[in-house]
Order: structure tokens, then sequence, then C-alpha cells
């Protein structure tokens, strides 16, 4: 077990990967009654083509890692979530485009709800009948989302965006999808995902992470694992242009919505890309917050209100940049966003608005370390993304205005598409 | 502690967080026109002041304080209206150097507290922003539900006002009513100011003082109340153009939040919806596949429980027969003792965990000054551990069933209620 202490933000975890593979966080926080811990396996939505080391390739339905995190919830003897709330724990999980993680809180004892989780993410059981009963409880949850007019305009930007790239997907596929999905399927997916040496469990509590250790090791060592071919992610060949240059949709919503979105390249090297990200964020607040004087006579000329904002999100095999608002003057938005975007191309930033952003962020890195959610999720993205917790703050620190220049380049290449949400009125 | 009248100071010493957050609470009765005043005066209070007086200058003083955040939220707590004002800095021990964070943050909070810029383009400019806000809540379809469901059930009492406003009352608001409802909340308000982090007490004392010298006032008032009114129950139904349907279904709970059988009351809850475990998730949405989420809530301040969910319109009927059965089942006891004692177990342990967050421990302090009590957190666990399930029954079956409102796509046949 490693123990790795950061000084400058008084953080303390350990750290060591099992015989069979899977690799342990545990975050030591003294003086907190609450523990979390986290089961994480790096298949998420963008996982819909699959290779393992002898070649061979793996096809799955959009929303199938989705639907698996909704049936890991049975096991042979019964409910998952009753079994743990007679802990005194609370059980949960999500799916996201990378990952999908199984999670439980509690305030009592730790050691029969950890190995409840680690039992139940390593068990599938699961038969025809329950997968079709499934599919009804995921479909209103997808109907739920679709009628969220934030969460509908971002869906329908990425769908505007990619061609091919599983991201124009909804991250619980579609109706269609999901009727689609077969138990056969299911069984494959989680035999070639969930396996230990894929996976990371993270955990955040005051306890002595060495029992903790010795509760997960045991727990271990008595399961067998067949022999796992490495599982990776296929990723996706996409044009530079958008799949739809404008769209337009509507729904019953008082005002209309607009998002423009800028297509770009991935990275593929895992601090480059932390460093663009930041680089591109700092151009965004720089130019396109309250810090940007003409911010202000934007909202005084109500060319939109407090619901505007704009995203940076650089994957491996993706990008983007979206600026969003609500607003009745869709044209003149459209002009502000691309002459900002003209400007942040120029990469030029004050020197002293700079130094202003990294305090800025300090102050909020500092302070998501209260989060035991950020600290867990984290950790997980960071392990599988082979880099440092901290690693993006020192990148952060070293970030100066030529770096920005350079990542600035990036934003030339970019295809824009616009996505209009207009109000459909009730009669 | 009471610095004067009216005003009162709570320290939450505790070194697990990495900031401190302080907060400043404004409370002065809700009433329908007056919480639209005091929504958009919030608004205002953090978008800007006399000495910082554009947005830029506000995020320069942020970032000066290492991105110190400063936001306000209004709500109704029972009877009454809170300001609050709450702002974080990180704890001053991770900047290397001498320093005065905390000083100039308290600093700061003096400009926006007692020099605000009540002027009239940043009335216009937050006036709009309510107003989108507003609106957007009533897009939101579930929300919809909930707003409707809680104005048409507590019709003629507090639970019916809607602390943020209606979209008609701020249309009509003027700046020289922010500008009276401001000299009225600095005078009449009754004020907490709430300390968590890892302070000194003496110190943080004499900075309260030093920097948020109020006036002190004669305010009387109480906040809790149990929600009473002469309607019949019925449902009713609205439109909206979506595709599915959402309920909210309230019950009159007449248990106040003081009452010795407050806690079963909470204990039922758990039986009935709170949780996956209760009764609603496993027979709604667990045994029939009707619905992804089913939550029932307390809103204790008030003495009202509420039921929500979203189904396909079909189900409509099936599902709020179907809410009543597992109402009834708890009233008759219709449920098991491992039902039971989970129950009182997640309750239990949301008690606990609320030690290890600073809103959960501010909102702790702020209940105990509200209701003029000193509870620990262990006092309400032992109270919750020695519910039974003859209690559970009783206050269970004093809840009085009062609306159920429905929000649905159009058929030609039915009102649009909107």
């Amino acid at each position: 077990m490693k123990k790795i202490v950061n000084e400058r933000y008084q953080e303390t975890r350990f750290e060591e990967t099992l015989e069979n593979g899977l690799h342990v966080i545990l975050w030591q926080k003294k003086d907190y009654v609450k523990s979390m811990f986290m089961m994480v396996t790096p298949l998420g939505a963008m996982d819909m083509k699959q290779v393992d080391e002898n070649g061979k390739e793996y096809h799955f339905p959009a929303g199938i890692a989705h639907f698996l995190e909704h049936k890991m919830f049975e096991m042979k003897d019964g409910d998952v979530m009753d079994a743990f709330s007679t802990m005194g724990a609370n059980v949960n999980a999500f799916t996201s485009y990378t990952e999908t993680a199984y999670y439980f809180t509690t305030s009592n004892a730790i050691e029969e709800p950890l190995k409840l989780l680690l039992d139940f993410v390593q068990e599938l059981a699961i038969d025809e009948e329950s997968v079709e009963k499934e599919k009804g409880i995921i479909i209103q949850e997808l109907h739920m989302y679709k009628q969220m007019s934030d969460s509908r305009l971002l869906m329908e930007t990425y769908a505007s965006l990619y061609k091919n790239h599983p991201l124009r997907y909804d991250i619980g596929g579609d109706d269609d999808s999901v009727q689609s999905i077969t138990l056969e399927q299911l069984e494959e997916c989680y035999r070639i995902n969930y396996h230990p040496s894929n996976m990371v469990l993270v955990g955040v509590c005051s306890e002595d992470p060495e029992n903790i250790m010795k509760i997960i090791r045991e727990n271990q060592s008595g399961k067998k694992f067949p022999k796992m071919a490495g599982i990776k992610r296929l990723e996706f060949d996409e044009s530079e242009k958008p799949a739809r240059e404008t769209y337009t949709f509507s729904m019953d919503v008082t005002l209309p919505k607009v998002s423009i979105a800028y297509k770009l390249d991935g990275v593929e090297d895992v601090s480059q890309r932390m460093k663009e990200e930041w680089c591109i964020r700092i151009l965004l607040d720089a130019y396109f917050s309250s810090l940007y004087p003409d911010f202000q006579t934007w909202l005084d000329d109500k060319i939109f209100n407090d619901y505007v904002g704009c995203e940076v999100d650089l994957g491996k095999d993706y990008g983007m940049i979206m600026f969003y608002a609500e607003t009745l003057k869709q044209e003149k938005f459209k002009e502000i966003v691309q002459d900002t975007l003209k400007r942040m191309e120029s990469g030029d930033i004050d020197k002293k608005v700079l130094q202003q952003l990294k305090r800025r962020y300090f102050g909020q890195a500092i302070r998501s370390l209260n989060s035991f959610d950020d600290i867990v999720i984290t950790s997980a993205r960071c392990y599988f993304d082979k880099t440092d917790f901290f690693s993006s703050m020192d990148i952060l620190d070293a970030i100066d205005e030529k770096d920005i220049k350079d990542a600035a380049n990036k934003l030339k290449q970019g295809h824009c598409s616009i996505v209009t949400l207009l109000p459909e009125k009730s009669k | 502690m009471q610095i004067t009248n009216g005003i009162q100071v709570q320290f939450i010493p505790t070194t697990k967080f990495k900031d401190i957050g302080i907060s400043v609470r404004f409370r002065n009765t809700l009433q329908d026109g007056k919480s639209a005043k005091r929504s958009l005066l919030a608004l205002m209070l953090v978008d800007r002041c006399q000495k910082y007086d554009t947005k830029l200058k506000m995020s320069e003083m942020q970032d000066e304080l290492y991105g110190a955040t400063l936001t306000a939220q209004t709500a109704g707590f029972g009877a009454s209206q809170i300001i609050e004002l709450r702002s974080k800095i990180i704890n001053p021990s991770f900047l290397n150097e001498e320093n005065t964070l905390l000083e100039d943050t308290f600093a700061f909070l003096h400009e926006v507290i007692f020099s605000p810029l009540l002027k009239e383009e940043v009335f216009h400019e937050n006036k709009e922003i309510l107003l989108a806000k507003i609106k957007r809540m009533q897009d939101d379809p579930s929300q919809y539900a909930i707003t409707c469901g809680l104005r048409e059930a507590g019709k003629g009492t507090p639970l019916g006002i809607s602390a943020l406003g209606t979209y008609e009352q701020v249309e009509q608001l003027t700046l020289s009513d922010i500008q009276q409802i401001y000299q009225e909340m600095m005078k009449e308000d009754l004020i907490d100011i709430l300390v968590c982090g890892d302070i000194e007490e003496d110190s943080i004392l004499k900075l309260v003082k030093e920097t948020l010298r109020f006036t002190p006032r004669n305010t009387q008032m109480q906040s809790w109340y149990c929600v009473e009114n002469e309607r019949k129950s019925e449902t009713k139904r609205l439109t909206k153009h979506i595709s599915q349907s959402y309920i909210m279904m309230t019950w009159f709970t007449h248990t106040p939040i003081t009452d010795e059988k407050y806690y079963a009351l909470r204990v039922a809850n758990a039986v009935f919806g709170q949780y996956s475990t209760s009764l609603l998730f496993q027979e709604v949405r667990e045994k029939r596949s009707l619905c992804y989420s089913i939550f029932s809530n307390l809103i204790s301040y008030d003495g009202a429980m509420g039921v929500t969910t979203g189904i396909e319109k079909e189900h409509i009927d099936k599902t709020m027969e179907l809410i009543q059965t597992q109402f009834h089942r708890v009233c008759e006891g219709d449920f098991s003792e491992d039902l039971l004692n989970t129950s009182k177990r997640m309750v239990i342990n949301s008690l606990k965990a609320s030690e290890d967050s600073m809103y959960s421990l501010m909102a702790f302090a702020y209940q105990n000054a509200l209701l003029q009590r000193d509870y620990s957190v262990s006092d309400l666990m032992d109270m919750v551990e020695k519910v039974t399930r003859e209690e559970v029954m009783e206050v269970m079956k004093r809840c009085e069933y009062k609306m159920g409102v429905v929000v649905t796509k159009e058929d030609d046949d039915e009102e649009n209620c909107e």
C-alpha cells in the first residue's frame, strides 16, 4: 500500500493494485462521520464498439452501459437496495459517456456495505423476464430527460455535432436501442468490462486505511475470475464538418434557447488535453463572462438573461466548445458569439486577468476537496487516464501567455453548429 | 448568541472543511406581494453594490478573495420568508503568506449589505432575470406541478404563497418598491449570522460586530404553523404540451414541527415515500414499472406532505389510486417490521450525515434558532429511535388529503388552467 501525501492541499491517500488487478484508492478524511465508496468501470455510453487484445471486436446498441447499470441492482438472493438499506447505507449508481459507477454512502460501519458493493458489482444475475421488465423503467427515464429543456438542448447539440461518434446518442440510448437490447448482449458486455483488472475502487472515510485494505484483499482473494483479454474502446472517425449545421426543434417553453457549438479535434495525450482545456477555459472566462466589459452591455441590451454560459470539453477522439443562452435576439446572439470566438482566436490575454483566474481556480480546487463525490469520481477518472489527481492543478500553475496563444490556434479549425429551441405554446 | 435585539450570531467551529462559510439570514413574514419584492431585492444585493458598481468589479473583488462565492437565496420557512446571503472562502491557512482574507471578506459583505446599488439599471436587469427564472420553473413540468400543487392546496395560507413571487407580481414592481422593502428589511427583519469552519470565535465575533452593525429591532415572529383551510379535496388537471404526465398530491399533516410526534411523522414519511426502500418506490416503480422516480416530502414548517412522480398519461388514475393505497397501508400499519426499522435507520443516517455538510450544519443551527430550542443531532436521533409502529400509524391517520394536481398533455375536452 503506497501512501501519497499532498502538502499543498493537505490531503493523504493510499493506493494499491490487488493480485486480481483491481486498483484501490483510499482517501483518509479525519473527523468525518460519513464514508463513501465507489466501484467504477471505464465502460460508458461511448463504448458502442470495443476491441480486445486479440483483435476481436464487440458491437453494442446505444445505451447498453446504462441498461447494465440498472440490471446490476438485482442479485440472486434479493434486491441490492434493500440489502444496503438494512445495513444503514445508501446505494446508487450512474452512467456517463466514459464510465459506470456504483457507490454507497454511510454514517455507520463500513465493512458489510463495502463487501456488498464488491459482491454485487462482481456478479450479474439476470434473466429474460427481468430484462424485459426493465425496458419500461428505462424508457420512462429517457422520456423524463427529454422533457427537460436544458438536457434536451445539450442532447440535440451533440446530435448536431457528431455523425458517427456515440456522443450523438443520449447516455441511455433511445427507445428503439433500449428495446433491442438482449440478455446475451448484456451478459457479454458485462463479462468483458467488469473484470477487476479493468476497474477501480475508491473510498473516502475517516477509518484506518490498513484495516479497510485488509477487508478488500480478503474479499477479493476469495473469488475467482477467468483470465481476461484487455478491452479497449474503439475510437470513432469523425469528419471535420458537423452532422447538422443548423437544427430547430420546439418544446413547451416560454423563451427560445440557442446553443452554438464548435466541433474541435480530440487530443490524444492526457496532459496536453488538460492544458488545452484550461487554456480555452481561461479564454472563455476572459471573453465571455462578467470579466469582459461588454458582457454588461449585452445584458442591458437584453441579448440574453442570466441563462447564459459556455463549456469546453475535449476528449481523445472528440472536442467541442459551446455557447448557449435563453434569448429573444437570436441573430444578435450569434453575432456576439462569432465576435467572441474571433477575440479568443487571437489568444491575447491580459497578464492580470490570467493571474486573477488562476487565483479563482485555485480557490475552487481547494473547495472541491470538501466534496466526497468530486474526490471519488475525479480519482477514478485520473486513474483511467493514468494521471495524478493533482496534476491538473500543476498544469494550470504552469500555464503562461504563450500556452494560451498556442491553444487558441485550435479554435480556428472549429466548424459551427447551431441548435435552436423555440417555444411551442399550449393551445 | 444575541448581539443586539433581533440580531443573533452562531458559530459552528470545525476543522473538517477546507473553507469558511458565512451566512446572513434576514427573516420577515411571508406575504403575497411582499415576497416578490424581497426575492428581487435578494438578486440585486449580490449583483453589484455602490463600491463595486459593475459586475466586473464584483468579480475582481471575489477573485481577489480566491474565488469567494457570494449567492442569494429566498425561501419560505412556514409563515416567514428568508433572504439568505451566503459567502464561502477558502481557509486562509492554505495561503502561504500572512493574509487578511477573513477581514477582507467581512468588509466586502459590509459593502454588499449596507451600501447596495438600488438603481434603475440594476433593477431592470434583475427584474428580467427573475421573470425568466419564474418562467423557466413553469417550463419544467415537474416543478410546475409542485408549484401549482402547493398554490392550490394552500390557498389562503402561507403554503400557497410563492417565496419567489409570481410572474404578475414581479412584472408590476418598481424601483421604489425595492428601495422601500430594503429599508424595511434593514429595520425590521430578524437577522441570524452563521459562521462555520476553522474559526477563532472571539476574532470572528469582533469582525461581525465591527462590520455588520445592524440596529436593534423588536420584531416578533413565529415561522412554523400548521396549515389548514376550508378547501374540499379534489383533483385539478392542468395542461402543457408534454409527453409525460406529472402528479403532485398534497396532504395536510396536522402535526407541527414542534409536536412531540413530529419525529414519528418523519419516520412515517420514510416508510411511505422518502426513500427507494419506501412503499411508493417499491410498489409503483419496482413492482409495476409505472415511473422512474416517485418520492414523498415533508414541508415541515407548514405541516404539509407532498408526493410527486412522472408517468404516462394513461396511468394517471391507476397511479393516484395506488399512491392512496400506500398511504392507507401506513395508516393501518400494513408494513413490515423490517421496513419500519430500515426507515428509522435511514432518517438517523441522514441526521448523522448532516454533521459532514456545512450547509446542513448551518441549517440545523438555524432550525434551533427558529424553534427557540437547543437540540443536538443526537437528541433528534434518540427521538427517531424511540418512534413506534403505533405512533407512525397515529400521525399518518392525522393527515388529511387535500389536493391532487395533474399536469398532462392537452386533450380537447380538458380545461387549460394556466
